[in-house]
């Protein structure tokens, strides 16, 4: 008998297969599914009531119980009436029998205990283990086992004995293999089902993306796919990019087009420049980002490429406009080479040239004096030494000159400077070699800065120089050096409450050999700020004065950055 | 054979010749004067070369007075060439020019000069400079043993 029972769960087993494979294409229609579920399920009642343990005519053991336990389980409402009208009817009409309405019970209590299951399944959500199934097959039949008290004349007296403890021990094993099956079947259709979302979330992306995408099979270098975007780009269709060598595309030499592949296989250049030939029989510019992607064992080449022509033809342009700068740059600078080694020797030929003359002028007059003297009238020998005189000056304006065209030529040696210290010493200087005079100095403590250290110092000596020079007539000359920060910047300033001078003339200042002052009340050759405008001015700085007559000057410089 | 005392000047300007010339004459120093009117000329006369092919060796000079500025051949390359010459390695070169740019006396020195003097404009402090050279360089100033 066990060899009867286990017979027909295998058959029960077999066609539960066959209703998996029939209904797993409809589940896109759950009414289809239903109806044709119900059908399937009382179909399989049926064959199963078919081939039972037989204990009599109409009497009669097999695995329906289990099939609409399952078709409730699983089927739902419809699925579950369906089956269990088809197989009430077959129990009742065709077989018939004794046990006819017991059969029936049996039916209706498998159907009602598998569609509470599926009810309590739907409500809780919880997970059908093994322990739930084996629960749920345990009441199904013993539902049945209580249904033969339904028999006539009492036949469960005989009969449950013998089939109690197989049904109760057999039957709910094989109701839990069989919900494993379609749980199992359950399972593969979700995760079908998520497949292909993910698949079609993914082709739509790689498709419809805005960026140009290729496929390419690494081994021989044909593409496998290509987007929407590639097919614009390109202009060839989807289908001809497609199978077509990638190399193709390229409008560099075959051999640089294989060493990129192999490069960006191996992720060693992954983004690189390169020019595609498009369907039009134009060339393009594009960068390509290019890299492996491995997928179930196998490797693509996937190509995103953007078009970059727009951007080199920019930067050629800008290449070509660099360039043409270096080489206007290198010609300037060759000119104002040239420029300055002809000053140079300009500057050469005048210290040289024209101080001659003026060594002749002076050597001759003051030898006519010296040795003609006695023979001359006095007016004879003052022309004499205004000769003399001129001819000294003029060499001292040729000095100055030369100087101030040296500071534009020479290089900035830049370096820290205490500049209390410098204007310290410079003024005690000063002060030596005017020991007559009785000047207050100020100098502001802690002045440091960054600059060519002896042209500072020629620009110092000038200022306090001038500033000594202008307070001779003051009564309680008063010379100051300071600084102040202003808008992040130093400003230095000289100050005296000397004579001053008229801003009105101002402009004339820092102009070479232009004096605000009478020359024979203030003796120097009018260079001096000229001198030091230039030196501020390689530095960067400016520098402007301030001051009124009989009030006094203030001098203000800058060193620049 | 006795120690010449010439004193070889290379200088081109007629004005600036007389001058020294005078200058000499108002200290009274009265050492012999060759002058060698540009480089080329005063490269001859201290080779025995040329046009003095022929001069005696005994009027070779103790000092050269060298102008920078020459025709033909400049005073630095003439420095130049008689410090290459063993002959003349040693003989003292005073660089008297006109000049005062610092290239001129960095590279007056570096070529070999002894001294530099930039020649005054007043002829007062120019006449005091010749006499302090003449004191210094043919009176003080002992030479090596006559080559």
């Amino acid at each position: 008998m066990v060899i009867a029972i286990l017979q027909n769960i295998s058959l029960i087993i077999l066609i539960t297969m066959v209703y998996h494979y029939v209904i797993r294409d409809l589940t896109a229609k759950p009414l289809t599914v239903s109806i044709i579920g119900g059908l399937l399920f009382g179909s399989v009642s049926i064959l199963a009531m078919m081939s039972p343990v037989r204990f009599e005519a109409g009497v009669i053991y097999d695995g329906r119980t289990i099939i609409l336990a399952i078709a409730g389980l699983f089927g739902g409402p419809l699925t579950t009436a369906i089956a269990v009208v088809m197989a009430s009817a077959f129990r009742i009409l065709y077989i018939g029998g004794p046990g006819a309405i017991a059969g029936t019970t049996t039916i209706a209590t498998a159907a009602a205990v598998g569609l509470g299951s599926y009810y309590w399944r739907r409500k809780t959500g919880k997970g059908l283990t093994f322990k739930r199934l084996i629960l749920i097959g345990l009441l199904v039949h013993l539902a049945m086992l209580a249904a033969q008290l339904m028999l006539p004349e009492q036949r469960w007296k005989a009969i449950l004995p013998v089939i109690a403890l197989p049904i109760l021990i057999l039957y709910p094993l094989a109701f839990y293999l069989v919900c494993k099956l379609f749980l199992d079947n359950e399972e593969r259709a979700r995760d079908r089902s998520m497949l292909e979302e993910s698949e079609a979330r993914y082709r739509a992306l790689f498709q419809n993306h805005r960026s140009t995408m290729l496929l390419v099979n690494p081994d021989n270098g044909i593409i496998i796919d290509a987007n929407l975007e590639a097919e614009k780009f390109y202009g060839w269709p989807r289908d001809e990019l497609i199978g077509r060598p990638l190399i193709s595309l390229s409008a560099l030499p075959p051999e640089e087009t294989e060493k990129r592949i192999k490069d960006a296989l191996a992720l060693k250049n992954a983004s690189f420049l390169c020019r595609h030939r498009l369907a039009s029989g134009g060339i393009r510019d594009v960068d390509v980002a290019a890299g492996p992607i491995d997928y179930l064992g196998r490797t693509v080449l996937s190509l995103i490429i953007y078009d970059a022509t727009a951007r080199v033809e920019a930067e050629n342009e800008v290449l070509a406009l660099n360039q043409n700068l270096e080489r206007k740059v290198a010609k300037r600078t060759q000119e104002l080479e040239d420029a300055n080694r002809e000053l140079e020797s300009f500057a050469y030929s005048v210290s040289h040239d024209l101080r001659a003359p003026l060594r002749a002028l002076e050597g001759f007059s003051s030898l006519l004096e010296e040795e003609s003297g006695a023979a001359l009238d006095e007016t004879a020998r003052h022309y004499l030494d205004r000769i003399r005189r001129n001819a000294t000056k003029m060499s001292q304006l040729i000095d100055d000159l030369l100087r101030l065209s040296r500071i534009g030529r020479q290089a900035l040696d830049l370096v820290e400077i205490d500049l209390t210290a410098m204007a310290s010493d410079i003024a005690e200087e000063i002060a030596a070699q005017h020991p007559d005079r009785k000047v207050a100095l100020r100098i502001q403590e802690g002045m440091s800065t960054r600059a060519d250290k002896a042209l500072l110092e020629v620009v110092l000596v000038n200022l306090l120089g001038n500033a000594w020079k202008f307070t001779a007539s003051t009564p309680e000359a008063a010379v100051s050096f300071t600084s102040m920060d202003k808008d992040g910047e130093s400003i230095y300033a000289v100050s005296d409450n000397g004579v001053g001078f008229d801003m009105a003339y101002s402009q004339n200042l820092f102009t070479p050999f232009q004096r605000l002052h009478d020359e024979r009340e203030y003796a120097g050759s009018g260079i001096g700020l000229s001198i030091a405008r230039r030196i501020i001015a390689r530095h960067g700085g400016r520098i402007w004065a301030e001051a009124a007559p009989g009030k006094g000057a203030e001098f203000f410089f800058t060193l620049g950055g | 054979m006795t120690e010449s005392t010439a004193i070889l000047l290379v200088e081109d300007n007629p004005d600036d010749e007389e001058l020294t010339l005078l200058a000499f004459r108002n200290n009274r120093i009265a050492n012999p004067i060759h002058i060698a009117r540009d480089g080329a000329e005063a490269l001859d006369f201290l080779f025995r070369k040329g046009a003095y092919a022929d001069r005696d060796p005994r009027s070779n000079p103790r000092l050269v007075l060298l102008d920078l500025k020459l025709p033909k051949i400049g005073g630095l390359e003439v420095l130049r060439r008689l410090r290459a010459e063993p002959a003349t390695q040693a003989l003292p070169v005073v660089v008297l020019t006109t000049s005062n740019q610092d290239e001129d006396i960095v590279n007056s020195y570096r070529f070999g000069a002894n001294s530099f003097i930039r020649k005054p404009v007043e002829f007062g402090k120019f006449n005091e400079a010749i006499r302090e050279l003449g004191y210094y360089w043919l009176l003080l100033n002992e030479v090596p043993p006559a080559y």
